[in-house]
C-alpha cells in the first residue's frame, strides 16, 4: 500500500514536471510554426499580390506618415488626405499649382475660352507617357472629362468641376457636348453656361484604355481599382493593391517615374526615387517613429506637433492648409415634403440660427479647444486666399459675432418664449405657431420655390448635433457648444459617431446639426458650389438651396473680370454667413513635422503654401525640390555605346546615310536615350529605351552642304552624365553630276533581314547601315569597288570587282552568319523563387577574363551576346551569395540558358544588424544553457531523494 | 453544440444591432432623401436577402458557414472582400502575438506566484504582489509607449512598429522569423507586464489556500525539503485553478490585444474589430466575432484536456 502510494506520488510528481514542460515546448513549438507561417504568408497574404522589383537599398526614399490610412486606390471613391496626396501622385491634371497658387501647364500646355468663356480649348502636352509606358494621347483627356461629366448622376466625385459641362444627348464625343477633340492635340470642353475658372478641373486624368470597361456606377461604388496607372511624378508598386489592404503594416510604395515632364519651374528630375505612404495608428508611435528616422515626414496634429518640435533633426511647419481646410456646424435644411422626419422643424427658422452661430464663441473655441492652432471661422474661403476670403468683422452690415445678451433677444423677437425644463436646465420653445417660409431644396432645382413651414406651438429648441468620433478636437467643441447654446435655451444632444456613419446620418437626413469639415482647391468655384442648388443631387450636405446664392454663383462663373468675380463671391460668401445654415468657426492649421538630416530644401509653407504636402494637384513643387543629403551609392553610368560599322566613311550631299549605335547599362531598370550630334550643328534624340539587354538606337541623317564631320552618340540613363561612343568621320563631298548606286540586302542564310549592318565601299570609304527589311543603298562615283558588309554578332563578307556605272544600280547581296550568340536565363530567391532584379551577370573566359556584363531587368531575366565559345557565367549581388556556372557553350545565332537560383546572404537581410543576431542568438544559447542546468540539477536533486528516502522495513 | 449555440447567437446579436447596413454604404454625396439613393438601396437590400424573412436567412447563414463562406466585406476597405480572407492573415498575426504573450506571460506568473505564494507575507512576496499589481493597472497603451520611448528611442534597440522590417522578403527564412520576433520583443513585454498578476495572484492564492492543508503537514512531517514540499504536494493541487483562469484569460487577450496593436501598429484581430465597428461593416464584424469566441472554446476545451491530464480526480471520474 505505502509503495504503491509512493509510487503514484512520484508519478504524478514526475508527470507535473513533464506535463509542464510538454505545455511550454508546444506553445513554443506553435509559436515558432505560426511565426514561420506567417513570415511566408506575409509575402502575399491574400493569395495576390505580383511578384515586386524590389527597391535599390541605395535609393533616396521620402518615408511619409499619416495617421489615417488610404481609404482607396480609387480615385473617385477615396476621401481623406492621405489618398488624395496619393492620387496626386500618381496622376496628373490638366493645370496644376507652383508653389504659390499660380497655374501651371501640366498635361495641357495652354487652355483659352471663347469671349464668354463657355468653351474652353486645352492644348495637351505631347511626348508624354502612362505608367504602363503607352501614349498619353488627347483621346485620354476626352474620356477622362466625358466618363465624370456625362454620368454625374452616377459618379458624382468631381461634381463641382463636371456639372457645368454640356450634357450630350446620344453617342458622344460629338461637337457641342461634353469634351470633343477635332485635332491632334487640342481638345474643348462645352460648358453649359460662362464657367471661368476652365483651368481649375482637378479631376485626374485617367487613361482610356484602363477605364472604358469600368462603369462609371462601379467606378463610384465598387471598383478598386488594384493597378493605378497615371501619368503622375510617382508610379505605383505592382504591388500596391497588396500593400494597400495591409495598413498600417506595410506601406504604400511609390517609385520615381523617370519620364516625368518639366511641370513648372521644376528644373531637374526629382531626387526621390522611391515613397512610402505609412499609416500610423497612434500618433506618439508615429512621433517616435519621425524621431527615430523611421520616416522623414509626418503629419501631425496640433496636439502632437509640441512632442517633436525642437528636437535635433527635426523642422516643423504649421499654417493655414493650403487645401482651406475648415470646421463648421451645419445645420441640416433637407426638405422631405410630406415625409415624416425625426428632425427639429425650428432648424428651418434662420433666427434660431442666427441665434446659434451669436452663441458661438468662436475666438474661444480656437484659443482654447484648439490651443490657438487656427484662424477664426467666417466664410467659405480660406484667408490663405486673400482675394476671395469674406471677412464679416470688416463689414457692418453682417454681424453674428459672439453676443449671448443678442441672442436672446432674436429669440424672443422671434416668438420662442415658452420654457420648458428637464434634468439639466430649462429651454425655450415656441410660444404659438411660427410660420415660415423657406425655399425648398425638394425639387433639387436651382431656382427653388418657397414653400411654407410651421414650427408649432410648444415645439422645444433641441437639437441632434453629431461629431466625429475621430477628432476630439470636434467633440470638445460640440460639448461646449451644449453648454454654451444652454444659456440661450437651446438644448444641444452631442452624439459621437465614426466619420461614415457620420456621413450616412447627414446626407440621409438624420440629424439636426453636425460638426463636418469642407476643403476644396483655391479657386472659389469648388467651395461656393457645394452651398449651392447645382450639388444637391451630390455634395451639399445641408441642402440649403436659395435662389439668391444661386444666382450669385452662377455669375460669379460668368464674371472674367477678376474685381467683379471678387465682389461676387464675397456676396455669396455674406449671404451664406447670414443665413447661418453653415457656422463656420475654425480655419484649423496644418501641423508637419519632418527630418532635415535626410532632406533638405523643405520650405517656407505659410510663404508659399502650394508646396505643403496636403497640395495634392499634380506636381506638387515639393517633391520636385527636396534634396538628398544622405549617402547613396550612385546609379552605374550606362556603357559606352558603340556606332556599327567603320570610322572613316565618304558620301556625297543630301544622301541618306543610315546609323545605328547599342548601349546597355547595368541598372535594367533605367531608361536610356540616345542623342545623335551629326557635326554640323544638328541633333537626334531617340525616345528612352527601357536598358533590358543590349540597347539599339537607329537613325538616319543626310547633310546637305559638303564637309568633313564629327559624327558622335551620347546616351544618358538620367542620373548621369551621359556617356559619348567614339568618334566616326563621315567625308561628305559635293555629289558628283552623275552617280552609281550599290544596292541590295543583307540577309541571313534563312532568309531574315539583317537590320544596322554596314556596308562599305573602298577605295572611298562610301559606306552606309541597312534598314529594318535589311537593304542597303550607296551613292558613288562610277568605278570599281571592293563591297564589305559586317554586323555585329556576325562575320564578315566582302565581295571585289563591283562594277558601278553612272545612274544606275548594281545589285549585291551578302549572306552573313551569326558568329556569336546570346546567354540568357532567369535569376530567382532560392526561397520563394521570386525573380531578382538588378543582380549582375558577368561573362567570363576559361582563363577568368571578363568579357561581357549585364545585369538583370524587373522580372529577373538577362540577355547578353557573347562571341563563340565557352564560358562561365556569374551572379552576383551585394545582398545574395555569388554563384558561377561553368563550361556554358554558346553557339552563333543560338541562346542558351542559364539560370540562377540565389540565396541571401545570411547576416546581410537589412532588418537585423549583425550585432543583433549576435545578441538574440546568445540569448538563445544563454536559454539552452539555463534549460541543461535546470534539467541537470533537477537529475541530480532526484538522485539525492532517492539516496535520501527511508525505506520501511517489509511488515 | 456549443459552437453551433455560439453561431446562432452570433447571427442574432447582428440582426438586433442599431443601424442599417445598407445606410453606410450609401457615402457621402449619394444624397438618399429623396431620391437615387433609395432605389440603390432596395437594390442592395435584394442583393444581401435582407428581405428574406429572419428563419430563411438562419438557414442561409448556416449553409453558409459550414462551407466557410462568412460572406464579404460591405464597408472595411470599401467593401467586397470576402470576410474569412480579411480575417484569416489578421489571426495568424494575433495568434502569434497573444502565443507569445500568453506563453511569456504564464511562464513568468507561475515563476512569481509559486515564490510569492510560498513566501507569504514576507517582503519578497510583498514585492512581487506589488510590482505585478502595479504593472496590472496600468494602461497598457501607457505602458506600450513607454517601452517604446524607453526601448525604441532613448535606446534605440527595437522596432516601434510593425511585425516585420521594410524589406522581409529578401530575408532568408530563419532572419525572415528571427526578424518578427525582433519585432514581437515590445508588444510581449507590454502584455507579460499588465497581465502576469492575472497568473501570479492566482498562483499565490491557490498556493495560500493549499499550504494549509493537512497533506503539505504530512509532507512536512516525513521530513521532506522545503523544494520537495512545494514541488511535489502544493503546486500540483495549486496549479489547477491557474489553468482555469488562463483559459478565461485567452478571451480577455483577444480584446486586450487592440490597444496594443493600435500602438504598435499590428494588423490583428483586435485592430480588425476596431475598423469593423467603426465602419458598420457588419458582416465582418460578425466573422470577427465568430472566430473570437471560437478561439475561447477551443481555449477552453484544451484546458479541459488538460484538466484532466494534470487532475487524477477528474480523470477517475
Amino acid at each position: 500500500m505505502e509503495r504503491a502510494e509512493s509510487f503514484l506520488e512520484v508519478r504524478a510528481g514526475a508527470g507535473g514536471v513533464s506535463t509542464k514542460s510538454g505545455v511550454v515546448a508546444l506553445i513554443c513549438g506553435l509559436v515558432v510554426v505560426m511565426v514561420s507561417m506567417q513570415s511566408f504568408g506575409a509575402a502575399a497574404p491574400f493569395g495576390g499580390g505580383a511578384a515586386t522589383p524590389k527597391p535599390k537599398a541605395t535609393s533616396a526614399d521620402l518615408r511619409i506618415g499619416f495617421l489615417e490610412s488610404v481609404d482607396s486606390l480609387n480615385p473617385f471613391q477615396g476621401l481623406n488626405d492621405p489618398s488624395y496626396i496619393l492620387y496626386g501622385l500618381i496622376y496628373d491634371y490638366l493645370f496644376s499649382f507652383d508653389q504659390d497658387g499660380n497655374y501651371v501647364p501640366n498635361l495641357a500646355l495652354s487652355a483659352s475660352c471663347d469671349a464668354v468663356c463657355m468653351n474652353w480649348t486645352y492644348e495637351i502636352r505631347q511626348g508624354v507617357k502612362w505608367h504602363d509606358g503607352t501614349d498619353f494621347t488627347v483621346d485620354d483627356v476626352v474620356f477622362t472629362i466625358n466618363y465624370n461629366s456625362q454620368s454625374i448622376f452616377h459618379l458624382w466625385a468631381f461634381e463641382p468641376y463636371m456639372n457645368r459641362i454640356v450634357q450630350c444627348s446620344g453617342k458622344y464625343p460629338k461637337q457641342g457636348c461634353g469634351a470633343y477633340s477635332n485635332s491632334a492635340w487640342n481638345v474643348t470642353v462645352y460648358f453649359d453656361r460662362p464657367f471661368v475658372p476652365g483651368k481649375s478641373l482637378f479631376v485626374p486624368i485617367i487613361q482610356e484604355a484602363q477605364w472604358k470597361g469600368v462603369s462609371p456606377q462601379q467606378a463610384q461604388y465598387s471598383f478598386a481599382n488594384p493597378n493605378p496607372i497615371g501619368t503622375g511624378p510617382f508610379v505605383a508598386d505592382a504591388a500596391i493593391y497588396t500593400e494597400y489592404q495591409n495598413q498600417p503594416a506595410e506601406a504604400l510604395h511609390l517609385f520615381k517615374n523617370p519620364n516625368y515632364h518639366p511641370v513648372g519651374n521644376q528644373i531637374a528630375p526629382t531626387q526621390i526615387d522611391n515613397i512610402y505612404l505609412q499609416q500610423f495608428q497612434d500618433e506618439s508611435t508615429m512621433a517616435i517613429s519621425l524621431l527615430r528616422g523611421d520616416i522623414d515626414l509626418a503629419k501631425m496634429t496640433s496636439a502632437g506637433i509640441g512632442t517633436v518640435i525642437g528636437q535635433p533633426n527635426i523642422g516643423a511647419q504649421e499654417g493655414l492648409l493650403s487645401t482651406q481646410y475648415w470646421n463648421e456646424i451645419g445645420i441640416e435644411q433637407s426638405d422631405p415634403g410630406n415625409k415624416n422626419t425625426p428632425l427639429n422643424p425650428a432648424r428651418w427658422d434662420v433666427n434660431v440660427r442666427r441665434a446659434m452661430a451669436m452663441a458661438t464663441n468662436k475666438d474661444y473655441i480656437v484659443s482654447t479647444i484648439y490651443q490657438g492652432k487656427g484662424a477664426r471661422g467666417d466664410s467659405l474661403m480660406s484667408p490663405i486666399t486673400p482675394e476671395w476670403w469674406y471677412d464679416p468683422t470688416s463689414d457692418p452690415g453682417a454681424n453674428l459675432t459672439f453676443d449671448i445678451a443678442a441672442a436672446n433677444a432674436l429669440l424672443d423677437a422671434a416668438g420662442y418664449t415658452a420654457t420648458w425644463s428637464d434634468s439639466t436646465g430649462t429651454y425655450r420653445a415656441a410660444s404659438s405657431d411660427i410660420t415660415l417660409s423657406i425655399q425648398t431644396n425638394a425639387c433639387l432645382c436651382p431656382n427653388p420655390t418657397n414653400v411654407t413651414k410651421v414650427v408649432p406651438a410648444g415645439q422645444h429648441l433641441e437639437f441632434k448635433m453629431d461629431v466625429r468620433l475621430e477628432f476630439p478636437q470636434e467633440q470638445q467643441t460640440g460639448a461646449y457648444l451644449a453648454a454654451e447654446w444652454a444659456r440661450i435655451g437651446i438644448k444641444l444632444d452631442v452624439v459621437s459617431l465614426a466619420e461614415d456613419a457620420l456621413s450616412a446620418e447627414v446626407y440621409g437626413g438624420q440629424t439636426d446639426t453636425y460638426i463636418w469639415y469642407w476643403s476644396g482647391d483655391p479657386d472659389p468655384n469648388y467651395l461656393l458650389s457645394i452651398e449651392s442648388g447645382y450639388t444637391l443631387d451630390g455634395w451639399n450636405d445641408n441642402f440649403w438651396n436659395n435662389r439668391t446664392y444661386n444666382q450669385l454663383y452662377v455669375d460669379h462663373l460668368a464674371a472674367t473680370n477678376r474685381t467683379e468675380r471678387q465682389s461676387i463671391v464675397r456676396a455669396a460668401e455674406k449671404l451664406n454667413y447670414e443665413s447661418a445654415t453653415y457656422i463656420i468657426y475654425v480655419f484649423p492649421f496644418g501641423e508637419w513635422a519632418y527630418r532635415t538630416d535626410l532632406w533638405t530644401g523643405w520650405g517656407d509653407w505659410n510663404a508659399h503654401p502650394y508646396r505643403q504636402m496636403d497640395a495634392f494637384w499634380g506636381a506638387n513643387p515639393l517633391f520636385f525640390d527636396l534634396q538628398y543629403a544622405g549617402t547613396i551609392t550612385p546609379n552605374q553610368p550606362p556603357i559606352k555605346p558603340v556606332i556599327s560599322g567603320g570610322t572613316f566613311r565618304s558620301t556625297f550631299t543630301n544622301v541618306t546615310q543610315a546609323f545605328t549605335a547599342t548601349s546597355s547599362d547595368p541598372e535594367s531598370t533605367d531608361n536610356l536615350t540616345f542623342k545623335w550630334d551629326w557635326g554640323d550643328g544638328n541633333i537626334t534624340v531617340s525616345p528612352p529605351m527601357p536598358a533590358t539587354g543590349t540597347v539599339t538606337s537607329s537613325e538616319t541623317y543626310k547633310w546637305p552642304s559638303p564637309g568633313n564631320y564629327t559624327i558622335k552618340v551620347s546616351v544618358a540613363d538620367g542620373f548621369n552624365a551621359p556617356v559619348f561612343s567614339d568618334a566616326i568621320y563621315e567625308n561628305v563631298t559635293q555629289a558628283p553630276p552623275v552617280l552609281g548606286t550599290i544596292t541590295g540586302f543583307v540577309k541571313l542564310s534563312s532568309g531574315s533581314p539583317i537590320a544596322g549592318a554596314s556596308v562599305v565601299a573602298s577605295p572611298g570609304n562610301y559606306g552606309n547601315d541597312t534598314v529594318t527589311d535589311g537593304s542597303y543603298s550607296l551613292q558613288l562615283p562610277p568605278g570599281t569597288y571592293t563591297v564589305a558588309a559586317s554586323a555585329p554578332l556576325h562575320n564578315s563578307s566582302s565581295r571585289s570587282g563591283v562594277i558601278v556605272t553612272a545612274a544606275a544600280a548594281t545589285w549585291v547581296n551578302f549572306t552573313l552568319r551569326f558568329t556569336a550568340g546570346w546567354i540568357n536565363g532567369t535569376v530567382t530567391n532560392v526561397v520563394d523563387g521570386t525573380p531578382l532584379a538588378a543582380i549582375g551577370i558577368t561573362i567570363l573566359t576559361g582563363t577568368g577574363t571578363s568579357v561581357a556584363a549585364g545585369s538583370t531587368n524587373s522580372q529577373g531575366k538577362y540577355n547578353i551576346s557573347v562571341v563563340d565559345g565557352t564560358y562561365t557565367v556569374k551572379a552576383t549581388s551585394s545582398a545574395y551569395v555569388t554563384q558561377s556556372k561553368t563550361n556554358i557553350p554558346v553557339t552563333g545565332g543560338q541562346s542558351t540558358t542559364v539560370n540562377f537560383q540565389l540565396a541571401a546572404v545570411p547576416t546581410g537581410g537589412g532588418g537585423l544588424s549583425a550585432l543583433q543576431i549576435a545578441g538574440i542568438g546568445i540569448v538563445v544559447v544563454l536559454i539552452a544553457v539555463a534549460i541543461v542546468a535546470a534539467l541537470l540539477i533537477r537529475r541530480r536533486r532526484s538522485k539525492e531523494e532517492e539516496e535520501a528516502k527511508i525505506n520501511l522495513p517489509p511488515r | 453544440m456549443t459552437v453551433y449555440l455560439i453561431a446562432s447567437l452570433n447571427f442574432f446579436i447582428v440582426q438586433v444591432l442599431p443601424g442599417d447596413p445598407t445606410r453606410v454604404l450609401l457615402p457621402r454625396g449619394s444624397s438618399n432623401v429623396t431620391q437615387g439613393g433609395s432605389d440603390l438601396r432596395a437594390q442592395l437590400i435584394r442583393q444581401w436577402g435582407l428581405d428574406q424573412p429572419i428563419t430563411t436567412r438562419y438557414v442561409l447563414y448556416f449553409a453558409n458557414l459550414l462551407q466557410g463562406n462568412l460572406g464579404t466585406t460591405i464597408t472595411y476597405q470599401k467593401g467586397g472582400f470576402p470576410v474569412a480572407g480579411v480575417i484569416a492573415p489578421r489571426l495568424s498575426t494575433t495568434l502569434v502575438l497573444v502565443g507569445l504573450a500568453t506563453a511569456a506571460t504564464m511562464w513568468l506568473g507561475l515563476v512569481l506566484g509559486r515564490i510569492s505564494g510560498w513566501r507569504r507575507g514576507r517582503p519578497i512576496d510583498v514585492s512581487i504582489t506589488m510590482t505585478t499589481l502595479i504593472g496590472y493597472s496600468m494602461p497598457s497603451f501607457w505602458v506600450s509607449l513607454m517601452l517604446i520611448y524607453t526601448l525604441a528611442f532613448v535606446l534605440p534597440i527595437f522596432p516601434p512598429f510593425g511585425v516585420q522590417s521594410r524589406n522581409a522578403s529578401t530575408f532568408d527564412p530563419l532572419t525572415r522569423v528571427l526578424d518578427q520576433l525582433y519585432h514581437y520583443f515590445l508588444p510581449v513585454v507590454t502584455f507579460v507586464i499588465t497581465n502576469v498578476a492575472w497568473f501570479s495572484l492566482t498562483l499565490r492564492n491557490s498556493l495560500t489556500d493549499t499550504l494549509p492543508e493537512d497533506y503539505m503537514l504530512t509532507a512536512m512531517a516525513k521530513g521532506l525539503t522545503e523544494r520537495e514540499q512545494l514541488r511535489k504536494h502544493a503546486m500540483p493541487n495549486a496549479r489547477l485553478p491557474v489553468l482555469t483562469a488562463s483559459a478565461l484569460y485567452f478571451g480577455w487577450v483577444v480584446s486586450g490585444a487592440i490597444v496594443i496593436e493600435e500602438v504598435f501598429n499590428i494588423p490583428g484581430l483586435g485592430q480588425l474589430t476596431w475598423d469593423a465597428t467603426r465602419v458598420r461593416d457588419f458582416p465582418l464584424l460578425s466573422g470577427v466575432f465568430l472566430v473570437a469566441t471560437l478561439g475561447v472554446v477551443v481555449a477552453n476545451a484544451i484546458a479541459d484536456l488538460l484538466y484532466m491530464y494534470l487532475d487524477p480526480r477528474v480523470r477517475e471520474a
